[in-house]
C-alpha cells in the first residue's frame, strides 16, 4: 500500500469504526438489521457518501483520487468487510460502469461521469439480460439511428445493481443487426439528465444474499438518447468490456476477502468465547488448523489477487487471462474458506441474532462473488482458447521474470493505462515465468518450500504439454471437462507463482518474509491440484499460521497481506 | 419391482402435487411461510392426518415403525419437498426416541398415544452455554417430596414451544459431581406443569428453516413424578448415546430428501436453459457436473440405506455406523447443493426468478442437517475413539451373513436389538469388503480392487491414532473423513453385489453403473489411481437422467408419486 | 491381578497423556479428564486384552482404577466356566 492511500485508509476505518463495538458509527446491529429489511444500509450510504467514496472510483485525471488499482481495492475491502451489500451497492456497481468510460470515453463523457460521482451519484451498468447470462455477444436490447441525432434503445434488461436510481447507465446494446462481436456498443446513457419518456423501471428482485441491494430491471421502449452517447467507436463495446473486465474480475475477490477477514474474526471472537469439554474451544487442534487454514486461503487470495491488480498497472498486455484466472480461483476459495469455518460456529452460525450473527449475512452475501459479474466457468471459457499460446510463447521459452514491484506493498507502480490493456493475450507470461525465478531463490532458503515450488515448476511444464493437446473444439462453451481443467490447473499455477514471489520479494517482512506461509500457501494449492507433495507438511506449518493469526486478532490488525491495524 | 416403502408413498401421492401451488404443502406456500417465518402448521396438521406420526410409534405401541429404513426413507419423502416441514415434523421421533429405547411400558404407552394423536415432542439436549458438550448439563433435577424439581434453561430446542412433551436431559447428581453417572432423562408433560414454573423462550431467528419452532424452555422448579423418570436415574448419558445412533441415521433422510429435491431443480434448469446457442445441458462440462451430482446422491443414498437396515443386523455396530453417517451424508450433500448453486448462478441467489426460490431456501435449510443432533465434529470424534479398534479386527467372516442381509434391501428385517454404546467388532462392511469384491466383475471389479487397497491402507493408519476428545490432532479428523468414504463406498459394494441380480435391468443399475459411478467419485475424493477414462462414467449417469429422472438405487415405485 | 492392575494403569496414562507413575488407583478417572467417550474406548481396550465381554460403561460405574479392578475380577471369574 502506497503511503497516500494508508492515509485514506486510517480515515475510511476511523470513520466507520469497530462494527463490534455497541457505540462505532456502523455497527454489525446496524448491518444486520439493514439486511433484515431488505435495505441498504442508510447510515453506510451516509458514511461513505461523508467519505466521498465516490472519488475513489474517478481517476485523478478527472479530479478523483482513483490512482492504482491495489489501493482502490485496499479500500474497498474495508468496506466488504463490514457489508459487502455497501461495498457492491454503494461503489463496485459505480466503479464497474466507470471503468469503461474511462477505458472508451470522450473526454466530455468522462468529465460528466466524473462530475456524478463526484457528488455521490451513482452510475449503473446495464448488461445482463435474462436469457443470456454471460454470453454477451447474443444480447438482444438494441440502439438503433433515430433520426439523425438520435439513437431509440429497445428492449429490457434485468437483475441490474442500482438501475433504477443511478444518474447514469452505461447499456451494452446491439447497434447492428448482424451478427458477431462488432455489432454491440456501450452507450453512455445520461438518465439525470433525459426525459423519461420510454425507459420504465422493473420491480426490485428479492435475494437471499445482499438482500439490501437494489436489483431490478429497466425496460427501454424507443427511450431516446442522443447519437453521440456511444462509447468509443460503434462496434467496439465487447473490445471495451474486455478490457475492462480485467481490473472488475481481478477486483471482486479481492474485495470479497474482506468477508473472509471477518468471518475469521467472528470465529475467533466464538472459538475464545466458548468452552467445550472444560476447555476454549480454541484450544483443540482441529479448530486451530480450520482457522490457520482459512487464514493461508486469505494469503493466497491476496496474494493472486493484488498481483494481478498490480500487473494491471505494470503489464497490461499480460493480464487478460490471470484476470479471469484470478476471480475463478478467489471466488471458489473464499466461499470454501466460509463454509469450513461456518462448521467450527456450528449452531452458532446458524443463528441470525447474538453475538456472531454478522457470519451467516456475510456467507449469504458472498455468493455473488462466484456467480457474479462473470461465472466462474465463464472465466475458464475466457482463459481457455488462450493458453495454448501462453504455452508455445511463454512457458516453453526461457522464463521471463516479472518485476518485483508487482509483488512487493507499495512499491511504485506505472500508472494505469487503458489503451495498454490486451483484448487477447499476446503470448507474454512473466507471472509464471516469475515461479522459476522464485522456485531458484527457495533452493537455498526452505527445502520444504523448494520441494512445492519445484511441483509448480513440473505442475507448468504438464500444462505445456496438455495445451499441446487441447482441440479446437475444447476451446469453446463447449469444451470437455478435461480441457477446462486444464484452465483450472492453470489458475492454480499461477496463485502459487503470487505466493511465492510475495515470499521473495517481502524477504524483509518477519512474517511474509519467513517461508512458513509460503509453504502453506503451496502445500493447499498442491494438495487441491492433486499434485504428488506430502500430505503431512500441513501440520508443519498450521502451528505457526494460528500463532499468527491470534496475534493479529488480539492486536486489531488485518489478516491479510497488509496486516493494518483496524479501529479500537 | 414393487414399492420396498408402501406407507411413505401413499403419504405422498395423498398430498397432492406439490407444484399446484392450491395444494395446503405447495412449494408456492413453503416459499411464503419461509419468508413469513411462519411455522407449517397447516401443512404438519395434513401430515397427522394422513399417519406420518404412526412411522414414529413402533408397532409394540400399536404405530406402524418396524423398518428403521422405512423411516428414514418417510423423512426423505417429505424432505423432498420442503426441509423445514419435515424438520418440523420428523422431531418428534427424535423427542420420543429415548423413551423407546429405555422407557417403561407405561410410558411408553402413554407417549405412543399423544404421538399417534399428533401430538409433538421435543427433545431437550442442549443449552445455551455448552451445545455438544452433554457431560457439561447444568439443568438440575432435585430430589423433592414425590420426585423432583426441574430448574434451568434448554436452548436452542427445536418445538420447545409447540412440544405438548420434551424429553430433557437433568442433572440429578450433586452439581460439583463430574461424569455420566449425574444425569438423568425426564419426559415432562409440559401441558401439566404449574403456572409460574414454565416458560417458552422466544423464537430464535434462523438462517435456514425460518419456519421451523427453534425455541428454548425455562423450568423454575418444575415438579416431575417419579414416572418422568426415563430409565434409572443415572443412565441418562447412556440412553441418549444409545438413541442418538437411531436419530443419527434418521438425520440421513433429510439430506436425502434435499438433495433429490436439489437435483431435481438442477436438472431442470440444464435441460431447459439456452446458451451460447445450445442447451446447458448438452455442454460437456454440465453433463459432467450434473453426472457427479447424481453419483453424490446414489452415494449418500446406498450408505444411507445400507446404514438404516444395518440398524437391525448389525446392531452392535450402531454406534460407529451412525456417527460415520451422520457426519458424511450431510457433507456430501452439502457439496452436491454447492455445486449445484453454481450451475445455477443467479438463479440459486434470485427468490422470484426460478422454482419459487425453492434452490436458495434449500440451500439454507440444509445446512442445520450438518449441525444438529451432534455436529460433524461431535461426529467424528466418536469415530476417531473408535479407530484404534477398528483396524484390530480381522476379515470379519462371521459377520458376512448380517452384512449382506442388511444389504438385501427388499428382505424382511428382525427388530432391533440391543444397542451399544462402542462397537465391539468395528465396521464388519469394510472387513468384509474383499469377499464382496470378489462377486464382481468387468470394470466394476477394477474399481473394487482399488477400494480394497485403500481401505487397507487407512486400517493401516487408523491403528496409529491415538484416541482423545482435547486434542485430537486434525490429521486424526482427515482420516475420518476419508474413513467415512471408503465406508460409504464399501456399502455401496455390498448394496450392489447383494441387489443386482434382481435389478439389472433397470436404468440405474443396467451395467453396474451406479455402482462404478459412486466408486468413481469415492476413488477420487481418496486421491486412489483411476483407470483411463472412469470419470466418463458421470456422463453415462448423466444420461440416464433422460429416461429415468430421479437417481435412485431403490424400486421406481418408491421415488413416484409427487 | 498385579499384571491386569499394570495394564490398565497404563492404559489410563495413555488416555490421559500422563506419565504411569503419577496415576493413582484410588483417583477419580473423571475429576482427572478421563471423559466418558475415551471411557468407553478404555473399556474396548480392556475387552479386547481380557477378551471377555463388559458393559461398555463400566468405567462409568467403577470410576477409580481400585474400582474397576474389583469389578474386573468379578467379570473375569463369571466368564470362566
Amino acid at each position: 500500500m502506497t503511503a497516500t492511500v494508508t492515509t485514506r485508509v486510517d480515515r475510511l476505518e476511523q470513520l466507520l469504526g469497530d462494527p463490534w463495538q455497541p457505540d462505532a458509527p456502523l455497527t454489525n446491529d446496524v448491518i444486520l438489521a439493514a439486511d433484515e429489511r431488505s435495505e441498504m444500509s442508510t447510515r453506510g450510504e451516509e458514511l461513505l457518501d461523508e467519505f466521498g467514496f465516490g472519488a475513489e472510483f474517478v481517476p485523478v485525471a478527472y479530479g478523483g483520487r482513483l490512482d492504482r488499482l491495489d489501493d482502490f481495492l485496499t479500500l474497498s475491502r474495508a468496506v466488504w468487510r463490514r457489508d459487502p451489500t455497501l461495498g457492491l451497492g454503494h461503489g463496485f456497481a459505480s466503479f464497474i460502469a466507470g471503468v469503461n468510460i474511462w477505458a472508451a470515453g470522450t473526454p466530455g463523457q468522462c468529465r460528466r461521469a466524473a462530475g456524478l460521482l463526484l457528488g455521490n451519484a451513482k452510475l449503473s451498468s446495464v448488461y445482463h439480460e435474462l436469457e443470456h447470462g454471460n454470453d454477451f455477444s447474443r444480447i438482444e436490447v438494441s440502439a438503433r439511428p433515430h433520426g439523425p441525432d438520435h439513437l431509440a434503445l429497445h428492449g429490457r434488461k434485468a437483475i441490474i445493481t442500482n438501475v433504477g436510481r443511478a444518474s447514469a447507465l452505461v447499456v451494452l446494446a446491439r447497434t447492428s443487426a448482424e451478427p458477431g462481436s462488432r455489432s454491440i456498443s456501450q452507450i453512455l446513457v445520461d438518465r439525470a439528465a433525459l426525459p423519461a419518456d420510454g425507459i420504465t423501471d422493473l420491480p426490485r428482485y428479492p435475494t437471499v444474499g445482499m438482500r439490501g441491494l437494489m436489483l431490478a430491471g429497466v425496460d427501454f421502449d424507443g427511450y431516446r438518447v442522443p447519437a453521440g452517447a456511444v462509447l468509443g467507436e460503434p462496434g467496439r463495446g465487447i473490445e471495451v468490456a474486455l478490457r475492462s473486465f480485467q481490473l472488475t474480475r481481478t477486483a471482486m475477490p479481492a474485495m470479497a476477502a474482506g468477508v473472509l477477514d471477518t468471518g475469521l474474526r467472528a470465529t475467533m471472537r466464538f472459538t475464545g468465547d466458548r468452552r467445550l469439554y472444560g476447555r476454549p474451544v480454541a484450544s483443540l487442534p482441529a479448530v486451530q488448523a480450520e482457522l490457520a487454514d482459512a487464514f493461508t486461503d486469505l494469503l493466497i487470495v491476496d496474494a493472486l489477487a493484488m498481483s494481478t491488480a498490480r500487473a494491471i498497472h505494470a503489464l497490461p498486455e499480460e493480464t487478460v487471462v490471470a484476470a479471469s484466472a484470478t476471480k475463478f480461483l478467489g471466488s471458489r476459495r473464499l466461499l470454501d474458506a466460509m463454509n469450513r469455518l461456518s462448521r467450527v460456529l456450528g449452531a452458532h452460525f446458524y443463528v441470525r441474532d447474538g453475538e456472531y450473527a454478522i457470519f451467516q449475512k456475510l456467507l449469504r452475501d458472498l455468493a455473488p462473488a462466484g456467480f457474479g459479474h462473470a461465472a466462474r466457468v465463464a472465466c475458464l471459457v475466457t482463459m481457455l482458447p488462450q493458453l495454448p499460446i501462453l504455452a508455445r510463447r511463454a512457458w516453453a521459452n526461457p522464463p521471463v521474470d516479472a518485476p518485483a514491484a508487482i509483488y512487493r506493498r507499495g512499491a511504485d507502480l506505472p500508472p494505469l493505462s487503458f489503451d495498454a490493456l490486451a483484448v487477447r493475450t499476446k503470448g507474454g507470461d512473466s507471472l509464471t515465468g516469475a515461479l522459476h525465478a522464485a522456485a531458484e531463490a527457495t533452493a537455498v532458503a526452505d527445502p520444504r518450500l523448494h520441494r512445492l515450488a519445484t511441483a509448480f515448476v513440473a505442475e507448468l511444464a504438464a500444462l505445456t504439454e496438455s495445451c499441446a493437446t487441447l482441440e479446437p473444439r475444447d476451446l469453446g462453451p463447449a469444451a470437455q471437462p478435461e480441457a477446462l481443467a486444464v484452465a483450472s490447473r492453470y489458475a492454480t499455477v499461477l496463485a502459487a507463482s503470487a505466493c511465492l514471489n510475495v515470499w521473495r520479494h517481502e524477504r524483509d517482512d518477519p512474517f511474509l518474509g519467513d517461508p512458513t506461509w509460503a509453504v502453506a500457501a503451496l502445500h493447499r494449492l498442491a494438495r487441491a491440484g492433486r499434485l504428488p507433495v506430502d500430505p503431512g507438511l500441513a501440520a508443519t506449518c498450521r502451528p505457526a499460521l494460528y500463532i499468527e493469526l491470534a496475534a493479529r486478532f488480539a492486536g486489531h490488525r488485518t489478516f491479510d497481506l497488509a496486516d493494518r491495524p483496524l479501529p479500537v | 419391482m414393487t414399492a420396498l416403502f408402501p406407507d411413505a408413498a401413499a403419504i405422498v401421492s395423498a398430498l397432492g402435487s406439490f407444484l399446484d401451488p392450491d395444494n395446503t404443502f405447495s412449494r408456492t406456500e413453503c416459499a411464503r411461510l419461509d419468508v413469513e417465518e411462519e411455522f407449517p402448521a397447516a401443512i404438519c396438521r395434513d401430515l397427522d392426518r394422513l399417519g406420518l406420526p404412526a412411522q414414529y410409534v413402533p408397532v409394540a405401541q400399536g404405530g406402524r415403525l418396524h423398518d428403521h429404513a422405512a423411516l428414514v426413507h418417510v423423512v426423505r419423502r417429505i424432505s423432498r419437498r420442503d426441509l423445514t416441514v419435515a424438520v418440523a415434523h420428523a422431531k418428534t421421533f427424535l423427542g420420543a426416541a429415548c423413551v423407546w429405547v429405555t422407557g417403561s411400558a407405561g410410558q411408553r404407552a402413554r407417549l405412543a398415544g399423544d404421538v399417534l394423536a399428533g401430538v409433538p415432542v421435543a427433545w431437550g439436549l442442549t443449552e445455551p452455554d455448552h451445545g455438544s458438550d452433554l457431560v457439561a448439563t447444568g439443568f438440575a433435577a432435585e430430589r423433592a417430596p414425590g420426585g423432583y424439581r426441574l430448574t434451568g434453561v434448554k436452548w436452542p430446542i427445536n418445538n420447545a414451544t409447540r412440544g405438548g412433551l420434551m424429553c430433557v436431559l437433568a442433572r440429578t447428581g450433586e452439581t460439583a459431581e463430574r461424569g455420566p453417572r449425574a444425569l438423568s432423562l425426564f419426559l415432562l408433560d409440559k401441558r401439566t406443569l404449574p403456572p409460574g414454573t414454565i416458560e417458552c423462550l422466544p423464537k430464535t431467528p434462523t438462517h435456514g428453516i425460518r419456519g421451523a419452532d427453534i425455541s428454548g424452555l425455562r423450568l423454575s422448579g418444575a415438579p416431575a413424578g417419579p414416572d418422568a423418570l426415563v430409565g434409572e436415574p443415572g443412565t441418562g448419558l447412556d440412553t441418549v448415546l444409545r438413541a442418538l445412533q437411531l436419530t443419527r441415521v434418521m438425520c440421513t433422510g433429510l439430506s436425502l430428501g434435499a438433495a433429490d429435491q436439489a437435483l431435481q431443480l438442477i436438472h431442470e434448469y440444464v435441460r431447459e436453459r439456452f446458451l451460447y446457442q445450445r442447451l446447458l445441458i448438452e455442454m460437456p462440462h454440465v453433463r459432467r457436473t450434473l453426472g457427479e451430482c447424481c453419483a453424490r446422491l446414489l452415494l449418500a443414498e446406498a450408505v444411507s440405506m445400507f446404514a438404516s437396515r444395518s440398524a437391525h443386523t448389525l446392531t452392535g455396530e450402531l454406534a460407529v455406523t451412525s456417527a460415520l453417517v451422520k457426519a458424511f451424508v450431510p457433507a456430501v450433500v452439502d457439496e452436491l447443493i454447492s455445486v449445484g448453486a453454481e450451475v445455477l448462478g443467479a438463479r440459486a441467489f434470485l427468490t422470484t426468478v426460478y422454482a419459487d426460490g425453492a434452490f436458495a431456501k434449500l440451500e439454507r435449510d440444509h445446512r442445520i442437517v450438518a449441525i444438529f443432533d451432534g455436529n460433524m465434529a461431535v461426529n467424528r470424534n466418536a469415530v476417531v475413539n473408535h479407530l484404534p479398534a477398528l483396524a484390530r479386527y480381522g476379515d470379519g467372516a462371521e459377520f458376512a451373513a448380517a452384512v449382506r442381509h442388511a444389504a438385501t434391501l427388499d428382505r424382511p428385517l428382525p427388530p432391533i436389538g440391543e444397542l451399544s454404546l462402542r462397537s465391539r467388532t468395528g465396521t464388519s462392511v469394510l472387513r468384509t469388503l474383499p469377499s464382496a469384491v470378489a462377486e464382481l466383475r468387468g470394470p466394476a471389479r477394477e474399481l473394487g480392487d482399488a477400494l480394497v487397497t485403500v481401505a487397507e491402507r487407512l486400517r493401516t493408519e487408523a491403528g496409529r491414532v491415538r484416541p482423545s476428545v482435547r486434542d485430537v490432532p486434525a490429521e486424526a479428523f482427515e482420516l475420518v473423513e476419508r474413513y467415512e468414504w471408503a465406508f460409504a463406498a464399501a456399502a455401496a459394494v455390498h448394496v450392489a453385489v447383494a441387489n443386482r441380480d434382481r435389478r439389472s435391468t433397470e436404468p440405474w443399475w443396467c451395467d453396474d453403473r451406479w455402482l462404478r459411478g459412486v466408486l468413481t467419485l469415492a476413488l477420487d475424493r481418496l486421491r486412489a489411481p483411476l483407470p483411463a477414462g472412469a470419470e466418463q462414467v458421470f456422463d453415462e449417469l448423466a444420461g440416464t437422467l433422460t429416461i429415468a429422472e430421479r437417481p435412485s438405487i431403490l424400486p421406481a415405485a418408491d421415488m413416484e408419486g409427487e | 491381578m498385579n499384571a491386569l492392575r499394570t495394564y490398565v494403569t497404563e492404559r489410563v496414562a495413555y488416555y490421559l497423556e500422563r506419565d504411569a507413575a503419577t496415576i493413582e488407583t484410588d483417583m477419580s478417572l473423571p475429576d482427572h479428564g478421563l471423559d466418558s467417550v475415551l471411557a468407553l474406548a478404555l473399556c474396548g481396550d480392556i475387552e479386547d486384552h481380557l477378551g471377555v465381554r463388559l458393559d461398555p460403561t463400566a468405567v462409568w460405574d467403577y470410576p477409580t482404577i481400585d474400582a474397576l479392578l474389583t469389578y474386573l475380577s468379578g467379570a473375569v471369574a463369571e466368564a470362566k466356566p
